[in-house]
């Protein structure tokens, strides 16, 4: 019997959040290319947009490895800028100097998530405030780093051209997302540490009782999520050539909204980079829509942030579907099961 | 007067449909074993759960819409099993708190009203004006039994309102119910004393498995009978046979002396192959025993498993130790994964070769376990939660079987499971123990313990007060053994050991007289740790710059605190409630733009009230549209409100793409206008604070407030709608934060929305700062005016000292670090269970090695 309903229950069809964004980003692109502009797929459109969608893709990423854990994270855009004026400054310029400058980034995005992931986890403090202070420390450090004048503003020529390039319009840095996604995916579902991760993001309670050292699984995400913004950010200094204090500031809305859309809050738990990278299309792509429309900074801003409240209502909704449909379920019971006779509460 | 109710939770049917009606003037005693439905039972006729089906008619009157307060009003009173006494307010506030809107007195006279309101009672000896907190569970109760009465109920329920009490107390509750129903009232005892229930009540009713099992006249049936009723025609359940003697091994845990958080001194000692039971009453410490097994909070005492010394739960599962919670929705499952990665979760990294899972063990190992455990299910790729009780219960045991764990400790294997599953759980453990394994099981259902164990010890408060063989223990004498431990006889034995307060001395240390005093008057001591902040900050500025100290510098900060102070107001009403708001800084933003289109000219009166007009009314539209998002729709505060600032900060880029727009210059020199340093909007706003202060002190409003923040469950207990406050309290939080940007405009004189982005975090650090608790309840509007000004001078200290800008970024992001780590209780405790675990650690390895002890029987 088991054999027969698995095979009828996979053909049909079931709304998940990574249906639900699939079906989204699809009609998205179908009104970009017949409605908005008439010729989307032209080489122009492409490489102006897939380097902003490989960024946000990115930039997502990071923020739902945090948002799985039922955290949030608000330090993206200090955390960003912070690695654009590290790669300013510490090159001068100079391509010759970049690899030295990556190191540096490092070490700071690994500092920025674990002071965050220890205060957060281990000391049980307020996520939203934590994260929120954080950022204005990381904020003030690059102020006094960045000191006021700089001798140049343009990064290294190869980051400027990496970030540039391309193939066939679409660019390395979409295809960079893409491949991240990928191998997240892999590590999330086959390698122990990621699958560990998971579980000890889905119930931390549940973990710690199973023996996993829960606490530092879910620090271990905040540090890659401060990772992967400043992969995000290096892209992005490279992709705008000249960063400034405001480099990041378009990635906190934004990051948040692309994981919402990709289900995280009704998963919980289970990052999926595949639902998260199709929210980062979304929420990009309809920006550049209404870019391309000529809608001002101001209306963008407002549909991202009534796409977020729009996004968070349609999982309510898929959650109160789910319940209906398990108590329809329940009034059917399977034939195999013996009737529920005494029941202790 | 109860018509067909019935619950289920999940796929448990906590009661199934029951009818029962309670006459006037009489106790009526419901008896049953624990689980049998009766708290649910209470709940529904007390309002604060609400019946999948069925009529609650209280006096004929239909409560249809299932609300504490609504069976208030109809005259139902409440005594809960775990108390709704807040501890942080006065026995005064307690008492009037739980009483119905009509009987309130003026608050102003509560200190007096609940002194007489004692003395009627007879418990004059609790001072009313002292914090709950210092009572003893004991005069809780009779606390939480004298507040039901003095709203002169039609109804009063009492659920288990005699766990806490010793023979005095028994009398003294007894007394009172029985002086209730000589009045009138129609009073339900829920209790499973049977000694009690036969000294105080006229008819009797048995509930077993949430079935009514019917109703009895006191004098018609015995102490025997209704143990029979209660227990039941024993289920057919064929347990396995016991483990032989020859199979049960050599002792593989052993505790001496465990002592933890409501259990404790136990001695117990276990051996391979066999399955010990522990049996006892509600919340009589079985459960913490159990985790105290586990090192879970690290126990005091010295526990040992596997021949490894135990001091954390770290070791314990280190030593071959595996515990199962029965909390199945949040600590044996993991509710957001499929059923294939709930069953490895334990073994990955047995399946995994160079850390990557192989995907056809993982494979091999769910087939397997679905086999060996006769797990029922459509897929191994479906959610958990697809599963009935019963195999979801197969999988948790069969995630932690599957780890090969020497010793087991499980708490209600079968909670929520049909027969079928129950007794496959059953052979499961047998099976597992035949092999080696040992495993202690903590059931509230005694058959269960009687049928399946080769030993089981009974608890009472805490304390091993029985030990049976299980091959004599039978479902009566495991009930006799803790019943009798509970009733009043029992208590004098020297077995039941511990007095009346669960909670091990040593775990209460006494507080310094400074720390005490510090916690009695926190919100004083706060302030004062501010103010003195606040001065050495300002010392070490004037000793570094001399100009600091100079009208125009401090009129400068006041300057800066002014809107900061009225939009952390703001925030901390919605603090207060235990919610937060991200948006405050969206909304000052977009009423400094809307303020530059309307109030441009005109008169400074006019001026004025149009801009107060334009900000309440902007306010209530947001603060309406953010109470939707958390409260309707239950979308998390943080997220729903970044949402909302989002769409603020659009709008406010919409109305002035760039700054344009002058404010009428009228509106903003009367709002920077000053007496001395001080402008004179922050002397009104000082004035405003302190009247908001006092009435939230000093009103009935105020209180229900605070008790809405301090413990929103138990506010809602006690009839105080918690999820409308917190509703109005967005809604105020928004209109404060656009009265703000009124104060900001007026510095600003210029359409510029961008201005009210660096409140986000400045809102939320000033009340941290002053005092509140991002949990609610606590904190002063004057803490966050000083908090505020603290900012301020944050603020502009580095540019008195001549630093970058970037420092006031990082004396900002600091000083709420700092504030959060101080004030919030949680990090302390923390700290405090880290350095203990690594003071364990070293003594531990300092010690010799402890000798198996002895079995305890």
């Amino acid at each position: 019997m088991d054999d027969h309903e698995g095979v009828r229950r996979s053909l049909k069809f079931r709304i998940t959040p990574l249906s639900v964004i699939g079906i989204a980003v699809v009609l998205l692109l179908l009104v970009s290319q017949f409605l908005v502009t008439s010729n989307f797929f032209r080489l122009g459109s492409l490489s102006t947009l897939t380097p902003l969608v490989g960024i946000m893709i990115i930039v997502a990423t990071g923020q739902a490895f945090v948002i799985s854990t039922g955290g949030i994270d608000l330090s993206v855009p200090a955390t960003i800028t912070l690695v654009g004026s590290i790669v300013l400054k510490q090159t001068n310029g100079a391509s010759g100097r970049l690899l030295g400058a990556l190191a540096i980034c490092v070490l700071c995005c690994i500092a920025i998530g674990l002071v965050n992931g220890i205060l957060i986890e281990a000391l049980r403090l307020n996520a939203l405030v934590v994260t929120l202070a954080v950022g204005q420390l990381v904020a003030g450090a690059t102020r006094l780093y960045r000191g006021d004048v700089l001798t140049t503003t343009n990064v290294p020529k190869n980051l400027s051209d990496a970030a540039g390039a391309d193939v066939g319009g679409v660019s390395y840095l979409l295809l960079i997302a893409i491949a991240g996604a990928l191998v997240a995916t892999f590590f999330l579902h086959r390698v122990v540490l990621g699958r560990r991760l998971v579980g000890s993001s889905a119930a931390s309670r549940a973990a710690v009782l199973a023996g996993l050292r829960a606490h530092g699984y879910r620090i271990l995400a905040y540090v890659i999520a401060s990772l992967a913004y400043g992969v995000g950010g290096l892209l992005a200094a490279g992709q705008v050539g000249t960063p400034d204090l405001t480099l990041g500031d378009p990635y906190l809305l934004a990051s948040i909204v692309a994981v919402v859309l990709g289900g995280a809050v009704l998963t919980g738990g289970r990052v999926s980079p595949i639902a998260t990278l199709l929210g980062a299309v979304f929420i990009t792509v309809l920006d550049y829509d209404l870019r391309v429309e000529g809608y001002s900074s101001g209306v963008r801003m407002v549909v991202q942030g009534a796409v977020l409240a729009l996004g968070l209502t349609l999982v309510f909704v898929l959650q109160h579907l789910q319940s209906v449909r398990r108590a329809i379920r329940r009034l059917r019971p399977p034939a195999g099961d013996a009737p529920q006779a005494t029941v202790n509460s | 007067m109860v018509r067909d109710i019935a619950k289920t939770y999940g796929v448990v049917k906590a009661l199934q449909p029951t009818s029962f009606e309670l006459a006037h003037g009489e106790v009526h005693g419901l008896v049953g074993e624990n689980g049998s439905g009766k708290s649910t039972a209470v709940g529904i006729i007390s309002g604060t759960v609400s019946p999948d089906q069925g009529t609650v008619l209280i006096g004929g009157v239909d409560c249809s819409r299932h609300t504490p307060w609504e069976s208030q009003r109809h005259g139902a009173l409440t005594v809960f099993q775990d108390g709704s006494v807040l501890p942080e307010l006065t026995v005064a506030q307690n008492l009037y708190l739980g009483t119905p809107v009509a009987l309130r007195p003026s608050y102003r006279r509560v200190p007096a009203w609940a002194a007489e309101r004692v003395r009627e009672f007879g418990l004059e000896r609790l001072d009313v004006d002292a914090p709950a907190d210092a009572l003893s569970p004991a005069e809780r109760q009779l606390l939480e039994i004298a507040r039901a009465l003095m709203a002169q109920p039609r109804v009063l329920l009492l659920d288990e309102a005699t766990s806490a009490l010793d023979a005095a107390g028994v009398d003294v509750a007894l007394g009172l119910m029985r002086r209730a129903a000589d009045s009138g009232c129609a009073v339900l005892f829920v209790t499973h004393r049977l000694s009690e229930v036969f000294r105080v009540a006229d008819r009797i009713s048995v509930l077993r498995d949430g079935i009514w099992r019917g109703t009895h006249a006191a004098g018609s049936v015995g102490t025997v009978r209704l143990v029979e009723l209660m227990a039941g025609a024993s289920v057919d359940v064929e347990f396995p046979d016991r483990a032989r003697a020859e199979e049960i091994g050599p002792a593989v845990l052993s505790a001496r002396e465990l002592a933890g958080i409501g259990f404790g001194p136990v001695d117990l000692s276990l051996c391979r192959g066999e399955i010990v039971g522990i049996a006892g009453a509600d919340d009589n410490g079985q459960l913490e025993l159990l985790r105290g097994l586990a090192g879970v909070d690290v126990p005091d005492g010295r526990l040992e498993a596997n021949g490894h010394p135990v001091s954390s739960f770290g070791d314990a599962v280190g030593a071959g130790v595996a515990l199962l919670s029965s909390d199945r929705r949040n600590e044996s499952l993991f509710q957001s994964l499929p059923i294939r990665e709930n069953l490895v979760v334990g073994v990955l990294g047995k399946l995994a070769q160079g850390g990557v899972v192989s995907w056809a063990r993982e494979k091999g190992q769910v087939r397997e376990s679905i086999d060996r455990f006769g797990i029922r299910l459509g897929s191994p790729e479906d959610p958990i939660t697809s599963l009935s009780g019963g195999n979801q219960q197969k999988v948790a045991l069969g995630r932690v079987l599957a780890t090969d764990p020497e010793i087991l400790l499980i708490d209600e294997p079968t909670q929520g499971v049909d027969v079928r599953s129950r007794i496959d759980i059953y052979h499961m453990l047998r099976d597992s123990a035949r092999h080696g394994l040992a495993v202690v099981i903590v059931s509230s259902d005694a058959s269960e313990l009687a049928g399946l164990c080769d030993r089981v010890v009974v608890v009472s408060r805490g304390a091993v007060v029985a030990e049976l063989d299980g091959e004599h223990a039978t479902e009566e004498g495991i009930v006799a053994a803790f019943a009798g431990a509970e009733s009043g006889d029992g208590r004098a034995a020297p077995a039941a050991g511990t007095e009346p307060a669960p909670e091990p001395a040593s775990r209460r240390r006494p507080l310094s007289g400074l720390r005490r005093l510090a916690r009695r008057h926190e919100n004083v001591s706060r302030l004062g740790l501010l103010v003195a902040l606040l001065v050495l900050l300002g010392a070490y500025a004037q000793a570094k710059n001399s100009t600091f100290l100079t009208t125009p510098s401090l009129y400068n900060i006041f300057l800066l605190a002014l809107p900061l102070a009225a939009v952390a107001a703001a925030q901390f009403v919605a603090m207060f409630t235990g919610g937060i708001d991200v948006s405050v800084g969206g909304v000052m933003g977009v009423t400094v733009a809307l303020l530059s289109f309307a109030v441009q000219g005109g008169s400074l009166i006019g001026g004025l009230l149009l801009a107060l007009l334009i900000a309440v009314g902007f306010g209530l539209v947001v603060g309406a549209a953010n109470a939707t998002l958390v409260e309707k729709i239950r979308i998390s505060p943080v997220i729903a409100t970044i949402a909302t600032l989002g769409i603020l900060q659009g709008v406010g880029l919409l109305l002035r793409p760039t700054a344009a727009g002058t404010i009428s210059l009228k509106l903003t020199n009367a709002l920077t206008a000053k007496v001395w340093a001080v402008p004179w909007a922050l002397i009104v706003l000082v004035v405003l604070f302190l009247v908001a202060d006092r009435a939230l002190r000093a009103s009935g409003q105020g209180l229900r407030l605070r008790a809405v923040g301090l413990n929103p469950q138990f506010a809602y207990r006690l009839g105080v709608n918690a999820p409308r406050l917190r509703q109005y309290s967005y809604v105020v939080c928004a209109s404060f934060a656009a009265v703000a940007g009124v104060l900001l405009a007026g510095q600003v004189g210029v359409g510029d929305s961008t201005v009210g982005n660096q409140y986000t975090l400045l809102a939320i650090a000033a009340p941290i700062l002053g005092g509140a608790s991002l949990l609610g309840g606590r904190g002063t509007l004057i803490g966050c005016l000083l908090g505020a000004i603290l900012l301020a001078t944050a603020q502009s200290l580095p540019t008195v000292l001549g630093l970058g800008d970037g420092a006031s970024f990082l004396l900002t992001g600091g000083l709420t670090l700092i504030a959060l780590l101080v004030y919030t209780s949680g990090a302390a405790m923390a700290v405090r269970t880290y350095v203990r675990t690594a003071w364990r650690k070293l003594a531990q390895g300092r010690r010799p090695p402890v000798a198996p002890a002895r079995s305890s029987g």
